[in-house]
């Protein structure tokens, strides 16, 4: 039974016409016009380069050590806060999601800090281990992939149907075998999701390994930086870049044949388990540790970015801030604001279009539509960020923060897509039919009905945008030059010896996403109350 | 055709076919019956049978392959859902959740009134808060839909069309989603209403005992077909085939059995 109405068809085929060709000309065009710019030369040259094949081992086996590690401490997170009725979960999942707000160059710098040659856990315990390599890299990964994998499984977790453990208590199965044949099932796929997503995230990364990975330790993200950024060598750059593209595909596809679970399957029961007094001790205790390891870094970059210089002179200071602000500082601030706000806006309104046309107006138009709007999430940043310059470069916009806007939203809006495309998803589905036979026009539905109801979602779509705006370092260090550079990428023209300057970038960032999420919390609750 | 039936006969659904593009199924096969002023017709049949597709080309929410209708005699079939003079309730009520009760009844009127001229905002709003008290809910006037119980949301539905002065009101197993006392209460509510105003119903139910309760007359639908149409009395005197019998008289005859066992009466 589906509510499709048949009013005016044509119109209905020419908006979708024409949202999916704006889709098209974002995310996939400059993607097919990098594979046509790579020519054999190319791929000969970063083939047989010197560190090609070192690099890319040293990708696959950090990438996979990192990621076998995010999945497990995610998964443990998880179970603590869906599963086990501790306190203070509120401000567990506030800091587990802090270091989502930061850019993964400061992660790498943070260790640096922390372990490095002259480190802050050095100078204070004595504590030294050589951090340069594959350590750091692992430690850094983890550090910024842990909360994303962390939110998918926690996600999975509580809408899990407990009717079921209830059955199988009923029916006397053992813990072990009720563990083997009913949680492991319904998280096999999501596990393998989060596995792969994370891996994705991971090995295309340039921030993490750009800033611990010592002197020879390459990775296929570092040597695409080196060849795109330093040695101006797009085709090579692309080349590394397919490389990069194969995980990352290889990811949305297992998460698509995942996502057979139903939108509609519906869950009869959720519970928080009655765990034993022992496992509640051990839930505090893991979840404390992992708090403390999320607030490590952001601790020294506030820190930091109040002393005179660290280890010499220890009193308090605002010198960092003016320091940064007299330099360019303020400009790369107003741009990463005005960047993350239009595509934040710009955004937010895409997907919204774009998901009513998908979830709401079905046809077969609209399949083309819905996956023209998640192959972005097939498209690592760096990947988008090259294929930019190699269709962009001869054209006006190289150079402007328009174009910056324009890869930050293509590069963020399957996300918020799919969250809006979800939401349109469970509001009524007569309603277009009701509209219809009252006489209300369906662009008059939209305003009046639909929008209002999608206030909160549309919230959650703008704080997703911005502040992956505000904190991406991959597509924009591509397209970023004196003029349009977001403050992001200031973090990676400092060395060791101006640790200062790295944590007030970092802090500053910091702030304004958590402004921007406490904003965001404001109006959802606001939305919820009109309810 | 003589002229006193044609003069009687408010909605004629003549011949209609439907084949669903997906899966090829054939929805409806020549589907025809004439629905008479006044009158309510319940379609009962299991789901799967047609009745809602059947429904969704009543409104004018779907096309049919071929066919036609004819309001008062005038073709409707190919006019868009808001031309038909007629209201449409769900069973998932499928209120403006955004709205208060008050502004769901009278945003559709506001806009035909804005749109014609033909009424002032207070005018409107005076009409709606009559229907709200008519129908038991004026206290919620200014609530929002998800304060109110899934009678209470029917009622607001049912408000909302009403207050388009409909020629004919259609429902779409709208107590399908309650529990039996506010059904029983629903069903006083929409005989009420067709006491009080005349509206033609056309009520789709897979509910037997529902749809005898309520109806002039039942049209029983089996996968795409009519099976049998008449009055209550008729259907359960004469059922047109084996089909009749045990999905409607058979069925009614099991619940008047188990009600005379726990009454201690002999079956």
């Amino acid at each position: 039974m589906t509510a499709v109405v048949k009013k005016r068809p044509q119109s209905a085929w020419a908006v979708k016409s024409l949202v999916a060709a704006v889709l098209f000309c974002v995310v996939v065009l400059p993607i097919l016009a990098m594979f046509v710019q790579i020519t054999p030369g190319d791929i000969r040259d970063v083939v047989n380069g010197p560190n090609f094949g070192s690099a890319l081992w040293n990708s696959l086996r950090y990438t996979t050590i990192a990621t076998l590690i995010v999945v497990v401490l995610a998964y443990l997170l998880a179970l603590c806060t869906a599963r086990v009725d501790i306190k203070g979960k509120k401000i567990l999942n506030i800091i587990l999601i802090l270091p989502m707000l930061i850019p993964s160059i400061s992660h790498g710098m943070g260790l640096l800090i922390l372990f490095g040659q002259n480190g802050i856990l050095k100078n204070l315990i004595g504590w030294t281990f050589d951090i340069y390599g594959g350590t750091g890299i692992v430690l850094g990964s983890v550090m910024y992939a842990l909360p994303v994998a962390y939110i998918m499984l926690a996600d999975v977790l509580r809408y899990e149907d407990m009717s079921v453990y209830e059955a199988a208590e009923v029916l006397g199965l053992g813990k072990t075998r009720t563990f083997l044949r009913i949680s492991l099932p319904y998280l096999k796929k999501p596990l393998i999701a989060a596995a792969f997503s994370t891996f994705a995230m991971i090995v295309t990364d340039y921030g993490v390994p750009l800033m611990v990975s010592g002197t020879d330790n390459y990775t296929v993200s570092t040597l695409m930086y080196q060849a795109a950024i330093d040695q101006q060598k797009f085709g090579r750059g692309a080349v590394y870049g397919v490389i990069l593209l194969v995980p990352a595909i290889v990811a949305f596809v297992v998460d698509l044949l995942g996502k057979d679970r139903g939108e509609g399957s519906f869950v009869k029961k959720t519970r928080e388990g009655s765990a034993k007094p022992l496992s509640k001790v051990l839930a505090y205790a893991f979840c404390t540790l992992m708090s403390l390891f999320a607030l490590l870094p952001i601790a020294v970059f506030a820190f930091l970015s109040l002393v005179k210089r660290y280890p010499i002179d220890l009193s308090l200071t605002a010198d960092n801030f003016a320091y940064i602000f007299k330099g360019q500082g303020a400009t790369y601030l107003v741009n990463s604001l005005l960047i993350a706000l239009i595509t934040a806006s710009v955004g937010v309104t895409l997907g919204f279009i774009t998901a009513y046309l998908s979830a709401r107006m079905r046809s077969p138009l609209s399949r083309g539509l819905h996956l023209l709007a998640i192959s972005s999430m097939a498209i690592p940043g760096m990947v988008l960020g090259i294929s930019y310059v190699m269709t962009f470069a001869a054209t006006p916009l190289y150079g402007t923060l328009v174009i910056l806007v324009m890869v930050n939203t293509a590069h963020f809006i399957s996300s918020p897509y799919l969250m809006m495309y979800n939401s349109f998803g469970k509001m009524n589905q007569n309603l277009e039919a009701v509209g219809q036979t009252l006489g209300i026009g369906r662009v008059r539905m939209l305003l009046r009905v639909f929008l209002p109801q999608s206030v909160g979602t549309l919230a959650e779509m703008f704080s997703y945008l911005f502040v992956n705006s505000m904190m991406t370092i991959s597509a924009v260090s591509f397209l970023a030059n004196t003029q349009n550079k977001p403050i992001s990428l200031m973090i990676s023209q400092f060395n060791e010896h101006n640790n200062e300057y790295v944590a007030v970038v970092s802090i500053l960032i910091l702030i304004v996403n958590i402004a921007v999420k406490i904003a965001v919390e404001q109006v959802k609750s606001i939305a919820a109350r009109r309810k | 055709m003589d002229t006193l039936s044609m003069s009687n006969c408010k909605l004629s659904i003549q011949g209609i076919n439907k084949q669903y593009k997906n899966n090829k199924a054939i929805a409806l096969d020549n589907v025809s019956v004439d629905v008479m002023e006044g009158e309510f017709l319940s379609i009962l049949g299991p789901s799967g049978c047609g009745k809602t597709t059947l429904l969704r080309i009543i409104a004018g929410l779907l096309q049919p392959d071929s066919g036609k209708l004819l309001l008062d005699g005038k073709d409707i079939t190919d006019a868009p859902p808001a031309k038909r003079s007629l209201g449409i309730v769900f069973q998932n009520y499928a209120l403006f959740e955004n709205m208060t009760v008050l502004e769901n009844v009278t945003y559709a009127a506001y806009l035909k009134a804005k749109r014609e001229k033909s009424a002032t905002k207070e005018e409107i709003t005076a009409r709606a808060m009559e229907l709200l008290r008519e129908l038991g809910i004026a206290d919620y006037a200014k609530k929002y839909p998800a304060a109110l119980s899934g009678g209470q949301m029917q009622r607001v539905a049912i408000a909302r069309t009403l207050i388009l002065n409909p020629d004919i009101m259609l429902f779409d197993e709208p107590a399908s989603a309650l529990d039996v006392a506010t059904r029983l209460q629903l069903r006083t509510v929409i005989k009420d209403i067709q006491a009080k105003f005349g509206t033609t119903m056309i009520y789709i139910t897979h509910d037997q005992e529902e749809a005898f309760a309520m109806s002039d007359r039942i049209m029983v639908m089996e996968t795409a077909k009519i099976s049998q149409i008449g009055t209550p009395s008729e259907i359960v005197s004469a059922p047109a085939n084996d089909y009749v019998k045990s999905f409607v008289v058979d069925n009614l005859q099991t619940k008047i059995d188990s009600l005379n066992r726990a009454l201690g009466k002999s079956v």
